[in-house]
């Protein structure tokens, strides 16, 4: 931003009430978030784990395995990934070498649960069972020509489309998307920095939007440019989804609609700013959890900005089975997950 | 002596809040302005949409409260004086407050040196710190100069028909990111008589436990038998930093943004 043209954004100075441990009291009776349809009721003391037994640094990411059990991505070492029943209650944990855990994907591979983790310390990805044996591991991308050593390359997330092929941005790094098929060899590359529309800047999601089942899409977002960017699964440019002021991490479609943690806005930078976002087919926001809800004019959203502190920095959002949602804090002091039941 | 201007903010935990535990706070509202040093045009205008929430200001010397106006249209802003905003809802528990502490702007300056930043912010001009631009809260936005040397040295030459007779410098505490209050600055005007500078005011800083981020404006007058055509800020960083802090044992950052003659 050059400084002649900055306005300036927010507090000079912040002072008042502002309460860390709040959250952790909070009933899922008290609060309601959202707009629309898409309306939930928060609450903060869902996992049942123990501090003691079970810590968790970054909670980083989600899903929810074909046995409805859910599995928690933190870069705690002593636990990496927690596995929850729905209701909270912590069933198992495996992991101690995963130290920079970012990026969970699941894939249903013939039937059977596979994981795929991005760890951006160890440069990797790692492809695991359910259970925690390594399958496979893919190394920092020489094939492309665009890496010099491991350490240029720090992925934060896979997705894996249906015929196997599997899709890696390496958000952290240079912002790559790397294409490779089941058996991990390499096939292409696309995104990467730049100033063209199809370049990206911070790549640290990823997923395929199957909603228009003629048009498969990669939808990838680019979150320092506060905007999603589709990609054919070729990896050719298609458009870019402009979300002004958030600071979108992974997409997470389900069903109709396509939902997405955003870490902090524009407006408040450090400061616990997140929100979660919810976008229908059109990749329209009907839906903000602690945030604003953007008016759009000629299919460009109003800026977003948080409006209630429910969250700090939100990382990710996982839907289960039954339309509840969970949400995982990045730096935001070590607290478990929250869950949202749909009003 | 004028009374040195601080402007501080600490973290009050008002009981009744604490007993409210069932509600969310509402975040403060977006507010956007170009800095804080005014002139005949400048307007502040205010993002907030919380159905259940609006958001109160006041110019009086408290936090503003549901019957103080709330904001509907941007404000033109033609008064010095602090400017208090708070999102208030029923529903909710109040935001944090922002204040905005208005003035005009200073008088001009020919020439400001310093020692060498951190070479991240040795690119910024050169009259970055009188440009009449000042309050950026974002360390990282480019109005700040950041420094991470043990002493920093900021020289200032005030326009010829200037007659000085206070200095405000704007600094930058936030601890979350390294950034300190100096521990220690002193101000000398330069005798050309006696070609020696002389100590005209030294403060010193306490940093023994954590503080509420904020921008600090130190304004320290200068005596009437001073020839102010130069002075010069001289700044101690904390070095290392307090047992209390995660960085302890580092060393601190100082971040300067503009300098104000009156």
């Amino acid at each position: 931003m050059h400084r002649r043209s900055f306005i300036w954004q927010g507090s000079l100075i912040v002072s008042g009430a502002f309460i860390p441990g709040i959250h952790r009291k909070l009933s899922a009776d008290y609060v309601e978030l959202g707009h629309g349809n898409k309306r939930y009721r928060l609450d903060t003391n869902w996992s049942k784990a123990s501090a003691s037994t079970h810590p968790v640094k970054d909670c980083h990411e989600m899903v929810q395995d074909q046995k409805g059990r859910i599995l928690l991505l933190t870069n705690h070492t002593q636990n990496n990934l927690l596995i929850y029943d729905k209701k909270g209650k912590l069933l198992s944990s495996w992991g101690t070498e995963y130290p920079g855990a970012h990026g969970l994907t699941l894939f249903n591979e013939n039937g059977q649960d596979v994981l795929f983790i991005c760890d951006n310390n160890r440069h990797q990805v790692i492809k695991t069972t359910i259970d925690g044996e390594v399958l496979m591991t893919l190394n920092y991308p020489k094939e492309t020509g665009r890496y010099q050593k491991a350490e240029e390359y720090i992925p934060t997330e896979t997705i894996i489309a249906a015929n196997g092929d599997i899709y890696v941005v390496d958000g952290y790094g240079q912002d790559w998307v790397i294409q490779y098929n089941s058996r991990g060899e390499y096939i292409r590359h696309f995104g990467g920095k730049g100033e063209k529309a199809e370049n990206l800047a911070n790549a640290h999601g990823i997923c395929i939007d199957n909603r228009n089942p003629k048009q498969p899409c990669l939808v990838v977002t680019s979150r320092v440019q506060n905007a999603f960017k589709r990609y054919t699964l070729e990896g050719a440019y298609i458009d870019t989804i402009p979300l002004p002021g958030a600071w979108v991490c992974r997409p997470v479609i389900n069903g109709d609609f396509l939902y997405v943690a955003v870490l902090q806005s524009n407006a408040r930078i450090d400061e616990k700013s997140g929100f979660v976002l919810i976008l229908d087919k059109n990749y329209q926001v009907v839906s903000s959890l602690g945030g604003n809800l953007p008016a759009y004019q000629d299919k460009q959203p109003e800026e977003m900005y948080q409006t209630i502190r429910a969250f700090q920095y939100p990382h990710d959002v996982c839907i289960d089975d039954e339309q509840n949602l969970y949400v995982a804090q990045w730096n935001s002091g070590n607290v478990y997950p929250y869950k949202l039941k749909p009003v | 002596m004028s009374k040195p201007v601080t402007l501080f903010v600490l973290l009050i935990l008002s009981s009744s809040v604490l007993l409210a535990q069932t509600k969310l706070q509402l975040a403060p509202p977006v507010v956007k302005v170009p800095g804080i040093l005014i002139d005949d045009s400048s307007k502040l205008l205010v993002q907030f949409n919380q159905p259940g929430a609006a958001v109160h200001y006041t110019w009086e010397n408290r936090d503003p409260n549901e019957k103080d106006p709330v904001y509907s249209a941007p404000l033109s802003i033609q008064r010095e004086g602090m400017l208090r905003l708070k999102s208030i809802g029923k529903s909710f528990l109040p935001s944090e407050t922002l204040y905005f502490p208005f003035r005009k702007k200073g008088l001009p300056i020919s020439v400001v040196t310093t020692s060498p930043p951190n070479s991240y912010y040795a690119h910024l001009p050169s009259n970055i710190l009188f440009d009449n631009i000042m309050g950026n809260p974002q360390f990282r936005s480019g109005s700040w100069l950041g420094f991470d040397s043990d002493t920093v040295s900021i020289e200032v030459i005030p326009s010829e028909n200037v007659n000085a007779r206070q200095i405000t410098i704007g600094l930058l505490r936030d601890e979350d990111s390294w950034i300190f209050m100096p521990k220690k600055i002193s101000l000398f005007a330069f005798a050309a008589a006696s070609d020696t500078w002389q100590l005209i005011g030294q403060r010193s800083y306490a940093a023994d436990s954590a503080s509420t981020k904020a921008f600090v404006m130190e304004s320290f007058p200068i005596p009437e038998n001073t020839n102010a055509r130069k002075l010069k800020f001289v700044m101690e960083n904390r070095n290392p930093i307090p047992d209390w802090h995660p960085g302890k044992g580092n060393k601190g950052w100082i971040f300067v943004d503009e300098l104000l003659i009156d």
